[in-house]
């Protein structure tokens, strides 16, 4: 099963696309149609020898039925088996969409997109009209209206827009979030693939499938100071850097059985844990990105307004965020 | 006589203030628009396995995005004052009015009416003004996206304020 080995190793992580994986499910058709004559033809044997009779191993004696089909009825046969697989395909294809429904060049371009507004923010003229105000107000504004002008004003320009800046990256790197746990859910999801393949092919030997990692560096944001390190930094590797790879939460999803129809519950169980270990990490991300931008909040009403939005006639409270 | 220069304040007035208005202005827009294309992006249709970053997200644009119209509409009025401050110092220049100072309160009345100017879009500039901050929404379809997610992290913060 993947495993990340480190936090930034999500940024080099490259499972199949959506399409390829899409591709490796209708690919099972041949041999899910095979498994299901099996099992068909096992049920019906069991009608008619008894729970007990037939086994893996004397399957072939009692086998006659087949050869005394008619070729209508060895097509009609071939049909319906052919026609459960598709169906059991089609399943699997809409839990894989549901899964993966975000564009992740879409989140990317949205990504870079924000980053270079961020990056503007950082190097642009702000900082330096910031430095121009305070150092005019310091050296030719004394007065009492001077004096306010520069504590409650002047001296709170650098650092609000320090903090715009900090959200604009945020901003960046929430989509680049959503972007690298829909590549994590697509590695999971290939894996679960290639698992159920498996156990098709070879039945029992089951899998070691783990949906490990992500939802133990997403723990990490819960610390509010990795959480504001994480959101604010610069670049999405400086983010994930930040993050501790060392604690993985692991489920074992198990895929063990020739039968289609078990097997296919057996899928679902896994789509289950991957779908639990996405919509996790979405929330503790979220909460995380929630908290940090609280505190911005918290500054503007808390009676330090300047500090997000500077006004040069002290505190008024304009501002319903 | 208080050290003020009045041709120095001037042009932080009716030049730095308004270049930087303009700044915010500009990247209230541009992250405006990022945020208004980025709603179909993060909050599709029929997903099975949550959304609560997107939601967090969208409500961390919509602060951002308040915030920098507001730091323009508030840069602007400051601007404003100023120039104001400084036809005062003028005048009582003229009068020869030797300890003549502008009083904290007078600086806070004379921003806070023009802070309603400059937010109603009562003022001068090349750039088009952003949405307001408080009509901005980016909401897709009629639901309201973040909300529940606010109100856990305040619930969670007051808890630990309690704790």
């Amino acid at each position: 099963m993947t495993k990340f080995e480190s936090p930034e190793s999500l940024i080099e992580l490259d499972p199949p696309s959506h399409a390829d994986i899409r591709g490796a499910v209708r690919d099972l058709q041949g041999i899910l149609t095979k498994r299901y004559m099996y099992y068909r033809y096992a049920d019906y044997a069991f009608g008619i020898y008894g729970d007990g009779a037939l086994t893996a191993e004397n399957y072939h004696e009692i086998l006659g039925f087949m050869s005394c089909l008619t070729a209508d009825e060895a097509t009609e046969f071939h049909k319906w088996c052919s026609d459960a697989a598709d169906v059991w395909i089609d399943e699997v294809l809409s839990w894989t969409s549901q899964i993966l429904t975000k564009s992740e060049d879409s989140l990317s371009n949205l990504a870079k997109h924000l980053r270079t507004i961020a990056r503007q923010m950082e190097t642009g003229a702000l900082e330096s009209r910031a430095d121009d105000v305070l150092s005019s107000f310091d050296h030719y504004w004394k007065d009492a209206a001077g004096d306010a002008a520069r504590e409650n004003y002047g001296e709170c320009i650098g650092e609000a827009v320090g903090h715009h800046t900090d959200m604009a990256f945020a901003l960046a790197n929430g989509a680049e979030s959503e972007r690298i746990l829909s590549v994590a859910a697509r590695a999971h999801i290939d894996e679960v693939i290639k698992t159920a393949s498996a156990a098709l092919e070879h039945g029992s030997g089951g899998s070691d499938a783990e949906m490990v990692i992500i939802k133990s560096i997403a723990n990490k944001l819960t610390d509010t100071g990795v959480g504001k390190a994480f959101w604010t930094a610069v670049t999405i590797a400086d983010g994930l850097s930040k993050l501790d790879a060392s604690q993985a939460a692991q489920t074992y999803p198990v895929m063990s059985d020739k039968n289609p129809d078990t097997l296919k519950q057996e899928v679902r169980g896994a789509f289950d844990s991957v779908e639990e270990v996405l919509t996790g990490d979405r929330e503790v991300f979220g909460q995380s990105l929630t908290t940090v931008f609280n505190e911005y909040r918290n500054l503007y009403r808390e009676e330090e307004q300047n500090k997000i939005v500077p006004g040069i006639g002290g505190v008024g409270g304009r501002l319903d965020i | 006589m208080p050290e003020i220069d009045v041709n120095e304040l001037r042009s932080v007035g009716d030049t730095v203030l308004p270049a930087m208005a303009d700044d915010y202005d500009g990247f209230a827009t541009e992250i405006g628009d990022a945020g208004s294309g980025a709603a179909s992006i993060l909050l599709p249709d029929n997903q099975s396995s949550g959304n609560a970053l997107s939601e967090a997200w969208v409500e961390a644009h919509k602060f951002l995005y308040a915030v920098l119209e507001e730091n323009a509409d508030s840069h602007r009025a400051a601007g404003m004052t100023i120039l104001e401050c400084c036809d005062d110092y003028e005048a009582a220049d003229a009068a020869s009015a030797q300890d003549f100072e502008v009083s904290a309160e007078d600086l806070e009345s004379s921003y806070t009416s023009n802070f309603e100017k400059t937010d109603a879009g009562e003022y001068e500039s090349e750039l088009a003004p952003p949405v307001d901050g408080q009509d901005y929404d980016i909401t897709a379809g009629q639901q309201s996206y973040g909300d529940e997610m606010t109100e856990w992290a305040e619930q969670q913060q007051q808890q630990q304020a309690n704790g």
